[in-house]
């Protein structure tokens, strides 16, 4: 049995990561360093999560259906949606940058929002199921979903620059702002999930026995 | 060495709580439970950090005053900077969109550049700024939020889908930016929180 900071009620900040002993007021805890306000867990972690996904869910249909750009020439015009846009890169023979819209668009939100449905059911049924895989998914899914906001900035940076009238237009769809409330709901998803709820199930099943904390591992350079 | 002096912290993602080891320089205390990086010493972090910085205001005032990419189609030419992306997308009916860009790609980077330097230029001079805890708490949220890799690499894929419209052409903005992202992704990576702290007890905070 491993010693956890909340078993010897010591608080570790989320901003700077000093460990903090509370008094008694426990309720406006602020740290000691830098501050920021101190919770056991992220507060309301498991509701406010499943809220942001919620809302995730319910906007990634129209975000996937409408149109994110639209672009007219002379020649007449057309709509596309997200993937409109990776097929159209997939049928002028770009396919190195049809992969990368693919996969920051369309695989990478619907992964997001999977994995972290996952983690919280796991979490909220105290599962015991390989704790650090899915701590380390978790830690993955925070890092690559700001890269999803990449088809939201092709769509301005063509808007900005394709302003040939009475050419050329592109002009953005009203599909762009459900995408890009997405891509923010998501990143405020896993900012409100707490991994350490990954491990409280794992530890309140294991028996109290008073262990003192051990040495963290050293990594060479 | 393991006597009852020796500091203590906590994993922030599993809790585990571990005696902290002294690190050799460019070493890294790992979680003993789930492998999530604690902390890292590396040397000569304030100095590292303020040189790319200082770098990096530079080259985001080129990115921000000159045009990023010009378009010219057989005499007509449109080019854009930045700020260009989010004014087209107001003039073109998504204020919405325009308000995520602007502050995504545009004033989250210039934000987090500013606190940062606001931190780190008073410390190197010994000097302790007031608001440094709040500077801190600022750099920690827009480190997350701010996107201007991200930007960079759909301007990228932009420059090469537009080509089918009409020639594309690389401008001074462009270049800036992805010398910004580069010098930024430096300072973040040699910017060492426990070396705020321990330089701010120096100087008795």
């Amino acid at each position: 049995m491993i010693a956890t900071a909340a078993r010897r009620g010591l608080l570790t900040c989320g901003t700077c990561g000093l460990l903090n002993r509370p008094c008694e007021a426990i309720d406006d805890a602020r740290c000691a360093r830098c501050e920021s306000r101190l919770y056991w867990r992220k507060p309301a972690s498991v509701v406010r999560t499943w809220a942001f996904l919620a809302a995730a869910g319910v906007l990634y249909v129209p975000a996937n259906l409408l149109p994110v750009i639209h672009s007219g020439t002379l020649f007449g015009s057309n709509s596309n949606t997200i993937l409109g846009g990776v097929l159209y890169f997939w049928r002028t023979g770009s396919w190195a940058l049809a992969i990368i819209v693919f996969v920051a668009s369309i695989v990478v939100p619907a992964t997001k929002i999977a994995v972290l449905v996952m983690l919280l059911v796991t979490s909220q049924r105290r599962s015991r199921w390989r704790p650090a895989d899915r701590t380390r998914l978790y830690r993955l899914t925070t890092y690559i979903g700001r890269w999803s906001m990449v088809d939201i900035y092709i769509g301005a940076v063509s808007v900005a620059l394709v302003q040939l009238q009475p050419f050329a237009a592109i002009e953005p769809g009203p599909g762009a702002i459900y995408f890009g409330a997405v891509v923010i709901l998501t990143m405020l998803a896993s900012e409100s999930f707490d991994p350490r709820l990954i491990w409280d199930a794992v530890d309140d099943a294991g028996e109290d026995v008073n262990a003192g904390p051990v040495f963290a591992k050293l990594q060479h350079p | 060495m393991a006597s009852r002096t020796t500091p203590l912290v906590a994993c922030p993602e599993c809790d585990a709580l571990q005696r902290e080891p002294a690190l050799v320089a460019g070493g890294s205390a790992d979680c003993i439970r789930c492998g999530a990086e604690l902390y890292r010493y590396k040397p000569g972090s304030l100095d590292r950090t303020l040189a790319f910085l200082l770098a990096a205001a530079i080259v985001l005032v080129l990115a921000n005053l000159y045009p990023l990419l010009e378009m010219d189609a057989r005499g007509l030419r449109s080019s854009t900077t930045i700020y260009g992306t989010v004014s087209a997308l107001v003039e073109q009916g998504a204020p919405s969109v325009a308000v995520l860009v602007l502050a995504t790609a545009l004033v989250l980077p210039v934000v987090e550049l500013v606190a940062m330097l606001y931190m780190l230029l008073p410390l190197r001079l010994r000097r302790l700024p007031p608001g440094l805890r709040i500077a801190f708490r600022i750099v920690n949220v827009v480190q997350f939020w701010g996107m201007a890799e991200v930007f960079l690499l759909g301007t990228l894929i932009a420059f090469v889908k537009l080509h089918d419209v009409a020639p594309v052409h690389p401008r001074i903005g462009l270049y800036a930016l992805g010398v910004f992202v580069f010098l930024l992704a430096a300072a973040d990576a040699w910017y060492e929180p426990r070396a705020v702290w321990r330089c701010a007890r120096e100087l008795g905070a």
